[in-house]
């Protein structure tokens, strides 16, 4: 049997698809459900400031910050495969950056075993890492809360609403690519006998080809939009939206932010 | 009453796509709009949502001539179906597809909820209010697309191929719930069975221009004539 030709192999659009399923989960009903969005909100953004803030061979500082999506992903009811498969589309965008890291630093930075690691590699690692820390918090975020919520929240912080419809957009923007990619992905695969995933040679076509058709999609999504009277706002009533933030909202918030800054001032 | 005076639009080319189309629809009346595969029929649509720039002429929905500013007005006594109705359901559940007009034109929650659930009645699709947009069948979602538009209670409705994708039982489903409707109705098809069915007069496009308009009987009874109009 011939076997597939392809680096990345790996690739499958449809585990790019049910962003959708996203918002249905945020119907749930656990303790992290019912955390007020505010504090969601604000925590995710101080986790995601933190992370980002190591320097980028400091690998020992940032694994502990696992433990924040770690401990929230089961107390949510997240499954785990929800969260991986989502995890998996985002992450060749920091590997395409990183990468360079490997071939352009390569001076020796720590022995393992007798392997030298290059300061090149450490820090494609720490781009890995705080690329899925970070990717991992918003999406846990989404599974929470919900985009329509998080738009009022988003507004009621007092951000500019042509901000929020942007996120918002982009949102819808991904469902849309995702069902393109489905679509061309499954038309591609019953014509490519003996193949997993996507050629390298036709990996150009594919995408260019998928940029055209998902924004010519996006365009008559918005004629469809336009046609029942958006005109560049829209707020829908969230599932589940919070009133005011009570006080043990702010003490769980003063927690957890305490608690991700107080392990970034020790590391 | 929808009227359309020799409107002339083109694609963003430059290309001509309508060039001098008359027509007018009074209440209640439903029309078939046909014609070969490029003839003008979506752009003729588009047109009439304001979502085309019209070179000359004029379109007119209940005494409101479409200008830029006054598309949002029209966009209330037309409604639009599109003919793909993925593109029409874009929320993750029915009930936020159907409310999205609405809730666009600034109702309260409440009466989103009454209008909603009313034509949702009146489609007979309560069932299928909280499901899932992406999860149901061709049929529907054609159905919930056009429950999308009735709720902003259009006087016109614009169908562009209602009949595509759907199954024989879907079909005959939306025939007759097209047939309870009392709106006006412009409906651009290929399928020539379901024009019969459910309208009293059929107007042909070929190049951007009307070259025949009649009964049913008249324009779809004559094989040659139809052969002639490129169908």
């Amino acid at each position: 049997m011939r076997r597939p030709d392809s680096a990345f192999s790996a690739f499958k659009p449809e585990r790019v698809s049910g962003l959708k399923a996203l918002e249905l989960m945020a119907e749930g009903d656990t303790v992290i459900h019912r955390v007020h969005t505010f504090v969601k909100l604000t925590a995710t953004i101080v986790y995601v400031v933190v992370v980002i803030s190591f320097g980028r061979y400091d690998i020992g500082g940032l694994l502990p910050y696992f433990l924040y999506p770690a401990i929230l992903t089961p107390l949510s009811d997240t499954p785990w495969r929800a969260v991986w498969r989502r995890l998996l589309p985002a992450l060749p965008f920091p590997l395409l950056g990183g990468v360079s890291n490997i071939i352009f630093d390569k001076a020796p930075m720590i022995m393992i075993g007798g392997v030298a690691l290059t300061g090149g590699v450490i820090s494609f690692a720490s781009i890995m890492i705080k690329a899925l820390l970070s990717v991992w918090a918003v999406l846990l975020l989404v599974a929470t809360t919900g985009v329509s919520e998080l738009s009022r929240q988003l507004s009621a912080l007092g951000v500019p609403d042509a901000a929020i419809v942007q996120f918002n957009l982009t949102y819808r923007y991904l469902a849309v690519l995702a069902d393109e990619a489905r679509a061309m992905y499954e038309s591609y695969i019953l014509r490519s006998a003996d193949i997993r995933g996507i050629r390298v040679r036709d990996m150009g076509a594919f995408v260019g080809t998928l940029l055209l058709r998902s924004i010519d999609r996006a365009e008559r999504v918005y004629a469809a939009m336009k046609c029942r009277g958006f005109s560049g706002s829209y707020l829908a009533p969230a599932h589940g939206a919070r009133g005011k933030i009570g006080a043990p909202d702010l003490l769980c918030l003063f927690a957890v932010c305490a608690a991700i800054i107080i392990l970034r001032c020790l590391s | 009453m929808l009227i359309v005076r020799n409107l002339c639009a083109s694609y963003p080319d430059g290309k001509a796509a309508i060039n001098g189309v008359s027509l007018t629809i009074d209440d209640g009346e439903r029309v078939a709009l046909i014609g070969a595969n490029g003839a003008g029929k979506s752009t003729l649509m588009r047109s009439i949502m304001g979502l085309m720039p019209a070179m000359s002429g004029s379109i007119e929905a209940d005494g409101v001539t479409l200008t830029q500013n006054t598309a949002r007005e029209i966009r209330k006594k037309v409604g639009i179906v599109f003919q793909n109705p993925d593109d029409q359901l874009f929320m993750t559940r029915v009930f936020d597809d159907v409310a999205f007009g609405p809730r666009n034109f600034g109702l309260p929650e409440d009466e989103v909820k009454e209008k909603v659930d009313s034509v949702l009645s009146q489609m007979n699709i309560v069932h299928l209010r909280d499901r899932v947009s992406d999860r149901l069948s061709s049929g529907e979602k054609r159905v919930a697309g056009i429950a999308s538009v009735l709720v902003m209670r259009p006087a016109t409705l614009l169908l562009d191929e209602p009949s595509s994708f759907l199954d024989p039982r879907a079909r005959r489903t939306l025939i007759k719930t097209l047939l309870s409707l009392p709106h006006a109705m412009l409906i651009a098809t290929h399928d020539l069975g379901f024009a019969r069915r459910l309208c009293s007069r059929v107007i042909v496009l070929q190049n951007g221009q009307i070259s025949a308009e009649g009964t049913p009987d008249e324009i779809l009874g004559d094989e040659k004539k139809l052969e002639d109009y490129g169908l």
